[in-house]
């Protein structure tokens, strides 16, 4: 039974478009956190 | 006997509960790393480790970048530049997904124990023993250093006699480093990171609690923001200019590249990975929390600088500077500046009084204060720079900038005793950490691309293992030596770190031919990368003379010499008549 469960497959490019956005919405995020504190 | 003379007149800054927490925490750490690799090991378990989850491969990844001068030196950045050094860490995301991409299947279908190891496959004997000695050449002085960097600022204000704070670093890493191989590195960083993350948090939270009541954590960012604190992200493009979003997304992109991707000290971390996908999640996990850690670890650094706005700072934050001058004929006039400094602080910490009343009760001279409190910091600044060159005057050898000493001011002035110990033993479990991933890499390199490759692989397995621990205690004996010798000569430190950042794009560009050019075979990517570093190093030559040429700032030399060795390598393979000539295998 075990043996016929398919195998999980992880979808890399997917992660990988998750993990560069995540870091956009970072930089995005730092943009306002500055803009609200004057730096601009 | 001296050690233990030294031990007894340890006095000052810490108690019996941070001597306790300090201690038992170190111990702990070298222990849990012995006991959790004890028995007989093979050469796989003992190189590669082999059997990491994917959290443990991220945590060490993380543990070995974080040094002990990131949580010295980066809240001391924060405190004098503001948060603008985070754009540096975008560039990592970048390099992380490329090399999970590309490197990490590689390498793993490959089955090898060194990044270098991959290079004969792919091209020939000598391009692999190249770029393995190079990299026991800078990553051999750069431990070193990374012993002695937070030594000498830690002996400094704590007065602790620096050559035995270097070797009882050195000792402690080479017990779990020898003993256990890259199983006790990978294990022990896990515990350095939780003790390391636990010691940043709570000292976060004292710092904003230490604040005036009515300065609530947006008053202290608005505060920050006023003196120019708070410029995070940075549009405008310059090659002049260190930290702005462009050279961190170009510059700082191929920096990381090298780092993660060729840097053995690294590849072993996720090389110990279970599986293709338990390295891939272990990198990204950097990916993901390591733009947010270093702003976190900022964020401090300018919770710090509002704290100080309120409380007194020496004028000078080395100790060991300000002792160097006072013992000097120029001990007057720094005493003049240190009563001039004091001055100053009383009337700025009267006005950021009124100013923090004002914020709280949004009242419409804000503007007005603030403007008041920048002129008194511009004169505090201006006293400060006149007490470095006169430091730089009584001895010329002593550190003026002090930076690095702003937090570890802080944390053995503001913070309770308990927390002292649990900071100080964050600072000495990062070195470790450090020191640990080098001493473990610079090992394998040795045993794996020169000793195996040279001598015949004709031994059993057994006799590796002992290869890779006596190693190790080779290379951890030559840091110790290093970092103990490294202050006597001047500008030493300087000189390795550009060592090491001037190898890095032609390595870089060597691993990049090797994986996306096909065509470029042995002889033609060796005579480029030699012919590119050779660039590489004539431009930071005329950069660094004082001849008013500036060709390209330091962190653009990677993307030279990485783009440079894949143009010239196939140029070079181009033209050749028989492409199999060129290659000598």
């Amino acid at each position: 039974m075990e043996q016929n469960k398919p195998k999980k497959r992880i979808n890399w490019n997917l992660i990988y478009v998750l993990v560069i956005a995540a870091n956009i919405a970072f930089a995005i995020a730092f943009y306002f956190l500055s803009d609200t504190y004057g730096a601009f | 006997m001296e050690l233990f003379n030294w031990f007894n007149g340890l006095t000052g800054a810490l108690t019996r509960i941070d001597w306790l927490i300090l201690i038992s925490t170190l111990a702990f750490i070298v222990l849990y790393g012995v006991y959790k690799t004890r028995g007989k090991q093979t050469s796989e378990q003992y190189i590669k480790g082999g059997d990491s989850r994917w959290w443990t491969v991220g945590l060490s990844v993380m543990a070995t970048q974080a040094s002990a001068i990131t949580f010295l030196s980066t809240p001391g950045q924060a405190y004098t530049d503001g948060l603008e050094f985070v754009q540096f860490y975008f560039g990592l995301p970048i390099a992380v997904v490329i090399i999970c991409i590309t490197f990490i299947p590689i390498y793993h279908k490959l089955k090898v124990f060194t990044a270098y190891e991959f290079l004969e496959k792919r091209f020939d004997i000598k391009t692999r023993s190249l770029a393995s000695i190079l990299f026991l050449i800078q990553r051999g002085l750069a431990a070193g250093i990374t012993i002695y960097a937070p030594a000498i600022i830690l002996s400094a204000v704590l007065d602790w006699e620096l050559k035995y704070l270097n070797i009882v670093i050195g000792i402690l890493v080479i017990i779990y480093t020898v003993s256990g191989g890259t199983k006790a590195v990978n294990v022990t960083q896990k515990q350095q990171m939780i003790v390391i993350m636990a010691g940043m948090i709570t000292a976060f939270i004292l710092i904003v609690q230490q604040l005036p009541d009515n300065v609530t954590f947006d008053n202290a960012l608005q505060m920050a923001g006023d003196a120019d604190k708070m410029k995070i992200i940075d549009f405008d493009f310059s090659l002049d200019d260190r930290y702005n979003i462009w050279s961190a997304l170009f510059g700082a992109s191929f920096l990381m590249l090298s780092y993660f991707g060729t840097d053995q000290s690294q590849v072993q971390r996720y090389l110990s990975g279970k599986s293709v996908s338990q390295m891939r999640i272990g990198l990204l996990f950097n990916g993901l929390l390591k733009v947010p850690m270093q702003f976190f670890i900022l964020l401090v650094g300018v919770m710090v600088f509002v704290f100080y706005q309120y409380n007194s700072t020496p004028l000078n934050f080395n100790p060991a500077a300000e002792k160097a001058v006072l013992e000097s004929s120029l001990a007057p006039s720094y005493k003049e500046l240190q009563q001039e400094h004091e001055q100053l602080l009383a009337s700025k910490q009267s006005k950021q009084v009124a100013y923090g009343d004002a914020i709280a009760s949004n009242s419409s001279n804000i503007l007005q204060l603030s403007e008041e409190l920048k002129i008194l910091r511009d004169k505090e600044d201006a006293n400060r720079d006149k007490a470095r060159a006169l430091i730089a005057v009584a001895d010329p050898a002593v550190e003026t900038n002090d930076k690095d000493f702003v937090f570890i001011n802080f944390i053995l002035n503001h913070l309770p005793h308990g927390l002292i110990g649990l900071l100080l033993a964050v600072i000495l479990s990062a070195a470790m950490s450090s020191t640990a991933s080098e001493l473990n890499a610079l090992s394998s390199t040795t045993t794996v691309d020169i000793y195996k490759r040279f001598t015949g692989a004709d031994k059993n397995d057994e006799h590796y293992v002992k290869a890779g621990k006596w190693f190790t205690l080779l290379w951890g004996l030559i840091a110790i030596t290093f970092a103990s010798v490294v202050s006597l000569f001047d500008n030493l430190i300087q000189l390795v770190n550009i060592i090491g950042s001037l190898f890095y794009g032609t390595i870089l560009g060597i691993f990049l031919v090797a994986f996306y050019v096909k065509k470029v075979k042995g002889h033609a990517i060796f005579i480029a990368a030699l012919l590119s570093e050779t660039v590489v190093i004539v431009c930071y030559l005329v950069d660094s003379a004082d001849n008013g040429i500036d060709l390209l700032p330091f962190l653009w030399l990677n993307p030279l010499g990485a783009i440079l060795t894949v143009v010239l390598a196939y140029v070079l393979q181009t033209i050749q008549r028989s492409p199999d000539q060129l290659n000598i295998t």
